[in-house]
Parts: C-alpha cells; sequence; structure tokens
C-alpha cells in the first residue's frame, strides 16, 4: 500500500489496463520496468501500486492480450518478461479511440470555445 | 472458449503460477531498493521502504488466485473440507446419518436398478417400441395367444399398420449334434420373424424361402449358447447336421449372443405353414412390427376390418374373440410393472423418512452450532455463505452415506439374481451400471440438498448477536416445531408401508394355508418327449411308457406312480371355449377345464376320489371313460349321481363318467377350482409328450428319486433323456416365490421404516429433554411434582406419534387399495392389520418416548441450574 503524496494521482478505474498496455506496445518488459516507465513517462504523477499492477498483469495474460516468459535482466537477474499479444494490440487501439473521445468530451465541457 | 481453457489451466497450474509470483515480486522488491538506494537512501532503509511500499503480498496472490480460477469452486472445497472436519468432529452424529443413509439411498438404488432392468429399459432388438404382440381375448383373460387362421390370413394380407407379421410357436427337442444329448427350448418361426425382430444371425444366414416351405430341406438356427455348448463356438458348425428329436437339420445360422427370444430359447426351426383347409382351429403366438405413424389401436383396427372383410375365409370361433394389441415389452413385463412401482413407492416412503431423520438430526446440531454460526457471521460471513456452508456440508453427509450404500446395491442386487424371483431375477441386465449410477448421484444430490435445506435456511436467518450473548441454551420451545413436523410425517409414512407389509405378509400366509384338494409334497415329476420317428407308432409309444412305468413302481421308494400323468388340471386351464356341447344347457357357456390323465394319477396326487373309481388301465376297447370333479358333478348332473352318466365333449368324443374326484385348486392362481374332465388315456394311443408322476413312500425325499428316475428312463431307452425334473414342492414355493419377495421386499421396508421413525421419534424426545434440563431442574427445585415432568415430556413427546399415527392410517385407508391386486383372501381395509400395525406402533412409540423422559424425571435440580 503505497503513500500516496499530493503531487501523485491515484488511477481512473479501468485505465491502469491501458496504460499497461501501451507501455507494452513499447517492447517487451518485466513488471518493475513497466511500473518505473509509467511513473517517469507521467514525470512521477501516476504512482502504479505494485497490489494493483501484478493481479492487473494476471488478468490481462488470463484475457490473452499479454504474454509473459522468463529471462534474464541486464544484470543477469531472472525475471518475468511480459510482451503485447496481437488481440492485446488490437485492445490497445480500441482503448486509445475510446479514450480520445473521452478526453475530447470532458475537454469540451471543462474549456468550452 | 479459449478463455476458459486459459481459466482452466491457469487452475490447474495455479500453485505454480502462485510460485512464479511470489519469485517476481520478491525480485520487484530487490529492484526497488536498488533504485532507492541509488537516490541515496541507505540500504536497510532502502529494504524497508521498498517493503512497505509493495505491500502486503500475500493480499495480491490472493488477488491473483481469484483471478486464475474458480473462486466459487476454490471456496466450495474449502467448504467441504471444513464440513469434513466438522463431521469428524460429531462422529455418533455423522455415524447415525451415514448409516441411516447408506440404507436409504442403497435400498432406493437397488430398485431402481431391478426396476430399470425391468420396466425402463427396452428390449434389446431394434426400435423395440414398434414391435407388438396380438392375442386375443377370451372369458375377459388374455389368452396371450392368436388364433392361427386369423393370423395366417394376416400373413397373407397387406394389412396397412404393420411393415410384417410373424407367428411363433415354442417348442422342445432332445438334441443331439456333438457330445451329450439333452432337451432343449427352441421355437418354430414363420417367414418374417427375424424381419420384425430385426436380428440377423451372427453367423450364416436365416432361413430361405423354400426350406420354410411344407417337404423343403431341413434347416436350423443355434443360440450362441448352444453353438458355444456343443461346438465350443466353432466356425465350421455352418452346414453341420444336428439331429433334433431323431430326425437330422442342417445348421444354416448361429444367432448372436444373448438372442433367445422369446426366453432363452437355443434353437429356431421354421414353422411350416399348415393348410388352411385342414380345418383344425389352433392357437400360435403372433408378433407384428408396425410402421412408422401406425399405433397398437390402428394395427387392432386393421386386423378387426381384416376379419370383417373376410368372414367367409374364417371359421366360426375366430370370428368372436376381442383383439387386443399391445407393445412386446409390455407382454413380457407388463405383469411385473404394478408390484415394482408398489415397491417403488414403499422404498421412497422410506427414503423420505431417512430424509426427515437426518434432518432432525441436522436441525438439532444445528441449534447447537448457533454460537459457531454467529461468531461467524459477526465476523463478517455472509449469510448465502453460511447457507452454502451448511448444504455443502449435507450433501457432504449424503455422499459419505452414498459410498457404502454402492457396495449394498452391488450385493443386493447379486443376492437378487441368485434368489429372487425366477420370472424376474432371470431378466438379464440386472446389475449396478451407469444408469443406476447416475441415479444414485442424482438421489444423494437430491437427499442431501433436502435435508440440508431447512436447517441451512434457519441457520442463514439467525441473528448474530442472540446466541453470542449468551442466551442460546434457555428455553426453546418455537424452534422445535419443525422438528415435530418432521417426526409427524415420519410416523406417518411408516404407518402406510408397515401396513402394507402386513396386508402382504398375511396374505402369504394365506395362500400358503390354503386347502388345495390334494397331498402331493412326496411327489417328484418329470417329462420327457418321445422322438417321432422312432415313436411313430402308438404301439412303440404305450410299449415305451408301460417299461418305464414297469421299472419305476419296482423301486422300494416308490408308493405310485402314473404315467402318463398330466399336471395341466392342476397348473392350468385353459377355459372351454363357448358353444361346445358338455351335456349342459346350450346357453351354459361358463369354461370347463379337460386333462387327460393314465392310471394312479389320482392316487400319485392325492387328490380323494369321492366316488366311483379313478381311471385304471382302461380297456383296449376305447370306450372312452373319465372322471370328473365335485363342481363338473354338480353342474352337468345336479341332483342326481354322475356315475355311468355320458358326457358329450365334442371334438373330443363322448365318455362314461367312471369316478368323481374332490375339487382341486390350480397350482399358480389358488383360484376357485373350475368344473373338470379328465379323461382316462386310452390305451391304443399314448402321447409323444408325456409327464411321469411318482409319489415316495413315507417320508422319504421325493427329490432323492431323481437318479433312479433316469436310469429307469435310460434303462429303456439309452438315447431318451428327461427334463424338468422337479418336486411338487418345489413347484408351489416357485409359483410363491414372486408372492414372497414382494412380502420379504415390502417386510424388509416396513421394518426399516418402522426403526427410522422409532430412532427419530426418540431423538426428538431426547433433545427436548436436553433443551429443557435446566427449565426441569427449576420446576423441580419450585417443588414441581416428578412424576408431573415425566407427564409432560411424554405429552410433548408423544403428541407428534399420535398425530403421525392417526394421518398415517388415514392415508393408508386411501392407498392400501393399490395393493388390491398382490392382496390373497385378505381385504385392502383388514382391520386386524390396521389394529396391529397401530398398537405396535403406540407401544413401541411410548417406550421410546419413555427413556429420554425418565432422564428428564431424575434431572438434579443442583445440577441443571448449575449446568448454564
Amino acid at each position: 500500500m503505497g503513500r500516496k503524496g499530493s503531487d501523485k494521482q491515484n488511477l481512473l478505474p479501468g485505465t491502469l489496463d491501458m496504460l499497461v498496455l501501451k507501455t507494452l506496445s513499447i517492447g517487451v518488459m518485466h513488471g518493475y520496468g513497466i511500473a518505473q516507465h509509467i511513473r517517469s513517462v507521467s514525470g512521477g504523477v501516476l504512482q502504479v501500486e505494485e497490489g494493483s499492477l501484478y493481479p492487473a498483469l494476471q488478468r490481462l495474460q488470463i484475457q490473452g492480450l499479454i504474454d509473459s516468459e522468463w529471462g534474464h535482466s541486464a544484470n543477469n537477474r531472472r525475471a518475468r518478461y511480459y510482451r503485447l499479444t496481437r488481440a492485446g494490440r488490437r485492445a490497445l487501439g480500441d482503448a486509445e479511440s475510446s479514450f480520445d473521445h473521452l478526453i475530447a468530451a470532458i475537454g469540451r465541457v471543462m474549456r468550452p470555445a | 472458449m479459449t478463455r476458459i481453457l486459459r481459466h482452466l489451466t491457469a487452475w490447474l497450474r495455479r500453485g505454480r503460477l502462485d510460485d512464479e509470483l511470489r519469485d517476481e515480486m520478491a525480485q520487484h522488491v530487490v529492484w526497488k531498493a536498488e533504485g532507492l538506494m541509488a537516490e541515496g537512501v541507505p540500504e536497510i532503509e532502502a529494504r524497508r521502504r521498498a517493503a512497505v511500499e509493495v505491500g502486503n503480498l500475500t493480499r495480491v496472490r490472493e488477488e491473483s488466485r481469484a483471478i486464475w480460477g474458480f473462486p466459487s469452486v476454490d471456496s466450495l472445497i474449502q467448504d467441504a473440507r471444513y464440513g469434513w472436519r466438522q463431521l469428524r468432529r460429531t462422529p455418533v452424529f455423522t455415524l447415525a446419518t451415514v448409516t441411516t443413509l447408506t440404507l436409504t439411498i442403497g435400498a432406493t438404488s437397488a430398485l431402481f436398478a431391478i426396476a430399470n432392468a425391468v420396466l425402463l429399459r427396452p428390449l434389446p432388438y431394434p426400435r423395440s417400441d414398434r414391435i407388438v404382440s396380438i392375442s386375443i381375448v377370451q372369458q375377459g383373460t388374455d389368452t396371450r395367444l392368436m388364433d392361427e387362421p386369423t393370423a395366417r390370413l394376416a400373413l397373407e394380407s397387406a394389412l396397412p399398420s404393420f411393415e410384417s407379421l410373424a407367428l411363433y410357436n415354442t417348442t422342445g427337442a432332445n438334441f443331439s449334434g456333438a457330445g451329450q444329448p439333452e432337451v432343449v427350448a427352441g421355437v418354430r418361426v414363420s417367414l418374417r420373424f427375424f424381419e420384425v425382430m430385426r436380428v440377423q444371425p451372427a453367423l450364416g444366414r436365416v432361413f430361405a424361402p423354400d426350406e420354410m416351405q411344407a417337404g423343403g430341406p431341413p434347416a436350423v438356427l443355434l443360440s450362441d449358447s448352444l453353438w458355444a455348448r456343443a461346438f465350443g463356438r466353432s466356425p465350421d458348425v455352418l452346414n453341420r447336421e444336428v439331429t433334433l428329436d431323431d430326425r437330422s437339420y442342417r445348421v444354416v445360422g448361429v444367432m448372436p449372443p444373448g438372442f433367445g427370444f422369446p426366453a432363452r430359447r437355443d434353437f429356431w426351426l421354421p414353422l411350416v405353414p399348415r393348410s388352411m383347409a385342414s380345418g383344425g382351429f389352433f392357437y400360435v403366438s403372433f408378433v407384428g412390427r408396425l410402421r412408422d405413424g401406425a399405433s397398437s389401436a390402428t394395427g387392432r383396427d386393421d386386423l378387426v376390418s381384416l376379419r370383417r372383410s373376410r368372414v367367409s375365409a374364417l371359421p366360426a370361433r375366430a370370428r368372436e374373440s376381442n383383439l387386443r394389441v399391445m407393445t412386446l415389452h409390455q407382454r413380457l413385463y407388463g405383469d411385473f410393472r404394478a408390484p415394482l412401482a408398489l415397491l417403488f413407492g414403499a422404498v421412497m416412503c422410506v427414503l423420505l423418512i431417512g430424509c426427515a431423520n437426518v434432518a432432525n438430526l441436522l436441525l438439532a446440531r444445528a441449534a447447537v452450532r448457533r454460537q459457531e454460526l454467529a461468531l461467524r457471521m459477526a465476523l463478517g460471513a455472509s449469510h448465502v455463505r453460511l447457507v452454502r456452508q451448511l448444504l455443502v456440508e449435507s450433501v457432504l453427509l449424503a455422499f459419505l452415506g452414498a459410498v457404502p450404500g454402492l457396495a449394498l446395491v452391488r450385493y443386493s442386487l447379486r443376492a437378487f439374481v441368485r434368489f429372487g424371483p425366477v420370472e424376474l431375477a432371470r431378466i438379464p441386465g440386472i446389475a449396478l451400471d451407469t444408469h443406476v449410477l447416475l441415479f444414485m448421484v442424482g438421489v444423494t444430490l437430491g437427499v442431501g440438498l433436502f435435508f440440508g435445506v431447512a436447517p441451512a435456511v434457519s441457520a442463514g436467518r439467525a441473528d448474530p448477536q442472540e446466541p453470542l450473548k449468551g442466551a442460546g441454551r434457555s428455553s426453546d420451545g418455537g424452534r422445535s416445531r419443525p422438528r415435530r413436523i418432521l417426526v409427524t410425517l415420519e410416523v406417518a409414512a411408516a404407518v402406510v408401508v408397515m401396513i402394507g407389509a402386513a396386508l402382504l405378509a398375511k396374505s402369504l400366509v394365506r395362500f400358503h394355508a390354503v386347502d388345495r384338494g390334494f397331498h402331493a409334497d412326496s411327489v417328484i415329476t418329470a417329462s420327457l418327449t418321445l422322438p417321432r420317428p422312432r415313436y411313430a407308432e402308438a404301439a412303440a409309444r404305450r410299449a415305451f411308457f408301460d417299461a418305464v412305468i414297469e421299472r419305476i413302481r419296482a423301486l422300494p421308494a416308490v408308493e405310485s406312480a402314473a404315467v402318463p400323468s398330466s399336471l395341466s388340471h392342476l397348473v392350468m386351464t385353459m377355459p372351454w371355449p363357448p358353444g361346445a356341447k358338455t351335456g349342459l344347457p346350450s346357453s351354459e357357456s361358463s369354461p370347463i377345464g379337460i386333462a387327460e390323465v393314465g392310471s394312479a394319477n389320482f392316487r400319485t396326487f392325492g387328490i380323494p376320489i369321492h366316488s366311483g373309481r379313478e381311471c385304471g388301465d382302461e380297456g383296449a376297447t376305447g370306450a372312452g371313460s373319465a372322471v370328473i370333479n365335485d363342481r363338473m358333478a354338480r353342474r352337468a348332473f345336479p341332483g342326481r349321481s354322475a356315475l355311468g352318466q355320458q358326457l358329450n365333449l365334442a371334438a373330443e368324443g363322448t365318455f362314461t363318467v367312471v369316478g368323481v374326484a374332490a375339487d382341486v385348486r390350480q397350482l399358480l392362481s389358488n383360484d376357485v377350482p373350475l368344473p373338470m374332465v379328465f379323461i382316462c388315456a386310452d390305451r391304443r394311443d399314448a402321447p409323444t409328450h408325456a409327464l411321469i408322476a411318482v409319489r415316495v413312500r413315507g417320508d422319504t425325499d421325493p427329490a432323492a428319486l431323481a437318479p433312479a428316475l433316469r436310469e429307469a428312463v435310460v434303462a429303456v431307452d439309452p438315447s431318451q433323456p428327461i427334463a424338468n425334473v422337479t418336486t411338487v414342492r418345489q413347484m408351489l414355493d416357485d409359483s410363491v416365490s414372486s408372492r414372497r419377495f414382494d412380502t420379504l421386499l415390502f417386510g424388509s421396508f416396513g421394518a426399516l421404516a418402522f426403526a427410522l421413525a422409532i430412532f427419530g421419534l426418540y431423538g426428538v424426545t431426547a433433545y427436548l429433554v436436553a433443551q429443557r434440563t435446566r427449565e426441569f431442574g427449576l420446576r423441580i427445585a419450585l417443588g414441581a411434582d416428578r412424576a408431573t415432568v415425566l407427564r409432560l415430556v411424554l405429552r410433548q413427546g408423544l403428541a407428534p406419534a399420535a398425530s403421525g399415527l392417526l394421518l398415517g392410517l388415514l392415508a393408508s385407508v386411501a392407498l392400501t387399495r393399490l395393493l388390491r391386486t398382490l392382496l390373497y383372501e385378505v381385504d385392502v381395509l383388514d382391520a386386524g392389520v390396521f389394529a396391529a400395525v397401530a398398537v405396535t406402533l403406540a407401544l413401541v412409540s411410548v417406550l421410546a418416548a419413555a427413556v429420554p423422559a425418565r432422564r428428564a424425571m431424575r434431572v438434579d435440580p443442583a445440577v441443571a441450574l448449575r449446568c448454564e
């Protein structure tokens, strides 16, 4: 249960899966790497809790959106690497377009022209 | 679909996945700590913070486990484990319920196995539901046979309802082909018989048309078992010659294993058509296969209109009888339907009583477990989960009972096949098969849910606060109501089954006690068939019988012997067709029985002769003489002596009455005797098929005479086998075997129902006493009379028994009439039986309630008040 600072945002429900998929679209990554990537790309705003991340990874695997295999990291440590499947790529595309719609809609509400 | 598959593989591999997840997250913590160290955090602090930030590993693993698998299945298994621990903690309770369930589920399933084989399973012929049996009904009795003229006419006509029709006659022969000669049973069948059955030989072919013609090449089909017995299943049996009654036949085929229609037949011969012009009027068995869309009713209509349109082609007698068309299954097994259905009803009552008992025990336990359940509820368990927990426990209990029930079914079926009534036990396929297993699983599940629901629901409704506050053990009057209702129903059901059992038992006693009018306990009989070619001449047959009887009468143990004799007047009498000239007023058309008997027949069977004499060695004159029974004498010659009177029996001829014998009950039906005419066998003729009856002296065992009988026959003709060697006592036993079986089974169900109901009654009263121990102590401490306490408990305990008894008696009045066909000279409302059952049950109930009531009376107030 990570600490929650004022500058750190909790994720909107349902967005974690999308973020994981997007991150994995860059390349193969292990769990720690995914968390790190999301945190650094969001400038430290989005904190991914491990307590949510790992269940999410299991769920995405069962759904067939990602795949995993054991490998060795740069410093030769055993780690599980995740990779996007074809179904995952398709799901990411769907998620992105609906996300864009949502953001645009929120934008129109928040900043009327 | 693939997703379910992924779920399933994940669930199956969940142990491994869990390990992997743990490793993965451990690595995550290491990296995280390293990241913090890189930011300058000291190592120990970095590790601590990393671990804290990653959080509760166990929770992640639990969440993931829910994702991988089927959480409901997992928690069901958990519930079952918990339930198992609960059951082990209360071994007496568990043993009591498991035993109850084993007996009830086992008994129900064993009976189902029998009913399944007899009533539910189709006959082993393709589309067997389309095969019908056609017979005529005379004098209200189904003869099970068809008159041959109509049957032959139907074979020649195209009837729209039937795809094919065939007639057959059962027969028997002395078989010799290879090895030991033996008497085998067979059937003569008409051309399209195998089409009706849709069964083809496993080896060879069916009869060719020319073999079905009179004078055609003699051909025979063998059964699989005869093929195995006589030829060791050698395939070169085809075209071999075998001998049936001294005539040789070519084997053209072997039928598949298990085919022995109509019942365990070993060979099939062509039924060569008899010329219609011969004028004889015979009866045959008649079967047909209905076309799709046709029914028994349309088939019957076809035959009726065929008779009507071809009146001139049929003898007068064939126009009068009523036709009946029923499925072959109904013909073969229809008689077993009613008894089996009744037995099944009885066993269902027993099952219900067992369930009620178990439900009662569970309710009692639920009261004890209220604290545990309340605690779980207070800790956040949902109602649904608790109800499910209790249901899982009761289903688990049911299965614990069902497993030993399997062994019970197995052994009772084995015993049934060996000792059950002959007609039923011989039916193939009475075994613990998949159908029976599925039935058992279904019953067990149903039973588990059925007796589990009441306690589970009442537990789920409970308020968690009350028992936790310790209020649980005080007065609990309202809660015992469902228990009392259950006991009432139990007792009522037990009364019904017990009354049924008692009625059947009384019938059996009556059946045995009835005076049949003959005393044949020391009689042994055997039958033999003389092969036609060798014994074509009546003189040869006569010589054979004379030689045999001389040898038998010479045996020291023999008191008298009759060859040829007839059992037919004892076993069954065909109704005499109406309109025959019997010397009776011509309007008289009641059935009479006719049998042909040799000398010493009445002496041998122990039938008293009331006047005149019995058949002796009638002279060669051929002037027919006959013995009639009392009923016949009163009918035909009322008010005068029958001796010396002439009796005209149409086709049989005219006979002089030489004696009047006592009336004799028929062996099988025990019906009131028919008017009988026993024609004295003509010395100039002798039948080819004959019965040997021998009465032994004093208290010699008649069965011991069997080898001597065989020797006597073989000494006269070494190639002549004898068959059906049996004592009359054995025949009597066999004839009641099905009645005895029904009674025995009903009786055991009655005993079981009785024991379970009493056990339930005892349980409820004991529970009542245990619940109110403190109250009784208080009452006694305050000066209540101990006898008053005793009366109080007895009254409360016996109230459900009394209402159950009343309810049961009322239900029996309504239900026993279903037993009517199984009863013999016992009224369905037999007052003695009703009273005996009521008194027995009342007395034992008082005993069952008195034991706990005495305990209540002896409550020590000091102990009772301290026990809180």
